[in-house]
């Protein structure tokens, strides 16, 4: 009798903790920063993995989930669409106000497509290639060639993506120079949300 | 009998006593009625005379009774003549006199034109004197706003984030500026740093216009900007003055000085500072194509850069005899600029200026002169990285020159000029080696010139002059000079000549070695088989004066050859070579008046043609215009309101550019490359100021820049840089 009643009890328990389980709610991540990474090489991209807070080595971007966003001098790329087999996409909140953008949009991500990436630019001439990449992170920065020196304009956009693993990312690119104001470089805050949540307070 | 003889005595001695008087008087300003120091008064036919203390006091003793004439002159006013009757009343006469200040003041002494001192009125070459007093009125903050706003012909670009000027059609390479005659180390853009300059501390800024190679050497090919110094007149005198503005603009600034018998000794320090401010596009900056295309750059902002500096300048003069005159003079500058936005949270400019300098002035005798002089002016760049607390140096470059001046005045009223120097110029820069090395560079100069001024008749003068200089580069150069000054009547003076300049490439031009990174990457090299450039200056100008006003015409025309630029050389190269030329015309007007004690007007045209064409970058056109009022409200405290502007014409900006044309029949697009132009419209930035004249020797300023908020309506090189309508306001207190 005791057995039965101590086994309904912890059943009980049991039930009300995977209650609980289902119930709470998931928490959002940690706002972390990357400073001043050096990005200026025209043929190789780094890559960086939210999850691990770390940049990774990849050798095989387009079947490797162990990285969810890369950077080649202004331009990004997202692990999924043309670039990777994950579920990157993103979408601009056209907000520059990091505590403005509070949630994930629910619409409007788009996912990485082939374009022209810029491979070398020497004396007067420039090389490019046909490369994925994710065209609504890239829009971070402008450059201005017109008249020397190139005018950098960083528009501070708060973009919101999906990692590799479809969990969501808050992000600001902040700065594409390093300590002495060398270009080329990329600095930037994020949000990753381990446990899927799609709220960022 | 004694009796007698003591009363014959006492009325006599009685009589004698009562017939010599004492005058007292006062001298002011008929504007500030401020008393005005070192007014000579003299009693015509007399030999008694006395000069007015520093509150514009004076007095004469043991006059006979009498009607007299008072001969009141003094430099910078209108002379005065005064019927006075010592009365026969047992009464001092006081005397009040009120000088007025001439409008323009021919009887000024400049030393430019001819590195020896001349009445502005007698000198042969063209000079434009801009007073004390007159920089005083104009309350710019600093010297770029001077020569910006109220100079006509004077315009800045704004290159890569640093002021360019253009002045009558010359840059920064071929206009010279001087402190006290020297030339100062360091530039940027070949622009010196235009802050150093502190506006309080001068006496007189002296332009003289056109080639002035012959007495001053390289560079001076569109003229010479030289500014005085200011030296303590008084036993004692001090001074503060403090300004505030828009942007957060500061100016702090204290001098102190004395003049004795001795000589004399002075200290000034000044801080000034601004924040930088955001200039934000309003319109597209457009390309209009010949085909009729037209591509619209996206609207952009541009940060204009803040700065933040300070000076000390302690300065003595030693009189160690009657005609030995010593003086030592040392300076320290420091600028630290803040390129704004968040590139300026990371690295800022800073720049180190150290000089120094000699003087020994032996008056040989009353006809001859002899000054030998050192100087030594030093400007380092570095780059200050906040981040990192760490400062990297990028630039030096430091001077020194040596000379000795004698001039002397023949019997004849012929005088003489002889001079020779020494001039070293040593540069460091991150420029020169494509390793980083940061190797130093030097040149020497030697030189030997001199001028003549012939007096031929008692209306004309003829001005020859020569200049040799050696270059450890260049070898020889020779620069010659013919001038003549005419006097068609007392008010009219006729000025014309020729003369010869040149500019010897400067050491970056000879021994850059850099990898320029923009652009995809190019190598810049420097190329030392290069020749000096050539100028060839011929100038006219009349000065008209009417008694209140004064009227100066200008024209003049230059042709510069092998001049130095930059040329491609292969797909990643670019070399510095002789390869251009340019021929600059250029006129101005300027109008001077005084319509009343209390109302003075001025107003200056100026025009430049250039053979450049569609490479020309400068705007044809400029005018300035000025007026001072004297509000009769207060008496001793009237105050000033003054209104000035200058207008800037339009102007277009050719380049080439890619675009893509559809072939009307066939329909295939093909990319061509086709001349643009640029449009900019013309603009005109108005000033406005008040001065009120406080108890306690205070002065309150305030007054609206850019009064009517003009702002371009795109920011690039050749835009004005104004932030729209800024105010100010200042206290200036001098004992």
């Amino acid at each position: 009798m005791k057995k039965i009643g101590f086994l309904m009890l912890l059943s009980i328990l049991f039930i009300t903790a995977c209650d609980k389980d289902d119930k709470e709610p998931a928490l959002p991540g940690d706002v972390k920063e990357q400073k001043f990474i050096d990005v200026r090489s025209y043929t190789d991209w780094k890559y960086f993995s939210f999850s691990k807070g770390e940049f990774v080595t990849v050798t095989d971007y387009q079947n490797d989930l162990s990285w969810d966003i890369a950077f080649h001098r202004g331009d990004v790329r997202l692990n999924g669409g043309a670039s990777g087999k994950g579920k990157g996409e993103a979408v601009n909140t056209q907000k520059t106000d990091w505590n403005a953008v509070t949630e994930a949009p629910s619409s409007g991500y788009v996912k990485d497509q082939i374009g022209k990436i810029t491979t070398s630019f020497i004396g007067n001439g420039i090389t490019e290639e046909d490369q994925p990449f994710s065209q609504t992170l890239t829009t971070w920065l402008t450059v201005d060639t017109s008249n020397p020196p190139p005018k950098y304009t960083v528009h501070n956009w708060i973009y919101v993506l999906k990692a590799a693993d479809g969990n969501y990312v808050k992000l600001w690119i902040y700065d594409n120079k390093d300590e002495k104001n060398t270009a080329g470089y990329v600095s930037f805050r994020y949000q990753y949300n381990a446990s899927g949540s799609t709220k960022f307070i | 009998m004694r009796i007698i003889l003591l009363t014959i005595f006492l009325i006599a001695g009685v009589t004698l006593n009562a017939q010599l008087r004492r005058m007292e008087g006062r001298i002011m300003d008929c504007r500030s009625q401020e008393g005005i120091h070192l007014v000579s008064v003299g009693i015509l036919g007399t030999t008694k005379g006395a000069i007015s203390d520093e509150s514009g006091k004076f007095v004469i003793e043991e006059i006979p009774e009498g009607d007299y004439t008072l001969a009141v002159s003094s430099i910078g006013y209108e002379d005065k003549r005064i019927s006075v009757s010592i009365p026969v009343r047992n009464e001092n006469p006081v005397i009040t006199i009120s000088l007025c200040e001439k409008a323009i003041d021919l009887d000024q002494v400049v030393v430019t034109a001819t590195r020896t001192e001349r009445l502005l009125k007698n000198v042969p070459i063209q000079t434009q004197m801009i007073s004390a007093k007159a920089i005083e009125r104009m309350q710019v903050s600093t010297f770029r706003d001077l020569l910006e706003y109220e100079l006509p012909g004077v315009e800045f670009t704004n290159n890569g984030g640093y002021a360019n000027i253009n002045m009558l059609g010359f840059g920064g390479k071929y206009v010279l500026f001087l402190v006290d005659g020297e030339r100062m180390a360091g530039e940027t853009f070949d622009n010196i740093d235009y802050n150093r300059v502190d506006m309080d501390n001068v006496q007189q800024i002296e332009i003289v216009k056109g080639a002035a190679s012959s007495l001053y050497g390289s560079n001076a090919v569109g003229g010479v900007i030289n500014i005085i110094t200011q030296k303590p007149r008084k036993a004692f005198e001090t001074g503060a003055n403090v300004r505030f503005g828009s942007n957060n603009e500061q100016n702090y600034r204290y001098t102190i000085g004395s003049r004795r018998k001795w000589g004399y000794a002075n200290l000034t320090a000044s801080f000034k500072s601004m924040d930088p401010y955001l200039l934000k596009d309003r319109e597209p900056l457009t390309q209009w194509f010949a085909n009729g295309e037209k591509v619209e750059s996206p609207l952009s902002e541009t940060y204009i850069a803040g700065y933040k500096d300070y000076s000390i300048d302690p300065r003595v003069g030693i009189d160690l005899s009657e005609k030995l005159h010593i003086e030592a003079r040392g300076g320290y500058y420091f600028k630290e600029r803040n390129p704004g936005g968040l590139d300026g949270t990371k690295v800022t400019d800073r720049y180190y200026n150290y000089s120094g300098g000699l003087k020994a002035d032996y008056k040989l005798s009353d006809t001859r002169h002899l000054l030998l002089s050192g100087n030594f002016d030093r400007y380092d760049k570095y780059e200050y990285y906040k981040l990192l607390s760490e400062k990297e140096k990028n630039y030096e470059n430091s001077q020194q020159r040596f000379s000795g001046l004698y001039n002397v005045t023949l019997p004849s009223g012929h005088s003489l000029v002889a001079g020779a120097e020494y001039f070293s110029d040593n540069l460091m820069t991150f420029m020169f080696e494509s390793d980083g090395s940061n190797a130093k560079r030097d040149a020497q100069t030697y030189a030997v010139y001199t001028q003549q001024e012939w007096i031929i008749e008692e209306n004309f003068t003829l001005v020859t002059g020569l200049r040799y200089d050696y270059h450890s580069q260049f070898k020889d150069y020779f620069t010659p000079r013919l001038s003549v000054m005419y006097k068609l009547n007392p008010k009219i003076t006729l000025r014309g000549g020729y003369s010869g300049g040149f500019r010897s490439p400067t050491l970056k031009e000879l021994y850059t070695d850099w990898f320029h990174p923009y652009g995809g990457g190019f190598q810049i090299i420097g190329n030392k088989d290069m020749k000096a450039e050539k100028s060839n200056n011929l100038n006219l100008s009349t000065e008209i004066s009417l008694g209140k006003t004064v009227v100066t015409a200008m024209a003049q025309y230059s042709l510069i050859d092998d001049m130095v630029s930059t040329q491609w050389v292969n797909d990643d190269t670019v070399r510095y070579a002789n390869i251009g030329d340019a021929k600059v015309l250029s006129t101005e007007l300027s109008v001077t008046s005084r319509i009343t004690n209390n109302l003075s007007v001025k107003g200056g045209y100026s025009y430049v043609h250039n053979n450049l064409g569609r490479r020309s970058l400068v705007r044809p056109y400029s005018a300035t215009a000025r007026i001072d009022y004297i509000i009769p409200l207060f008496g001793k405290y009237n105050p000033t309101v003054s209104f000035s502007g200058k207008y800037f014409s339009g102007m277009n900006i050719y380049g080439t550019g890619d675009i893509t044309d559809t072939d009307n029949e066939s329909g295939i697009e093909k990319e061509v490359t086709e001349e643009y132009r640029v449009p900019y419209d013309g603009y005109a930035i108005c000033r406005l100021s008040l001065a009120q004249a406080l108890p306690f020797n205070l002065t309150l300023n305030a007054g609206v820049n850019n009064l009517f908020d003009y702002k371009a309506k795109f920011s690039s090189f050749y835009s004005s840089i104004s932030p729209g309508r800024t105010y100010y306001v200042g206290l200036k207190w001098r004992l």
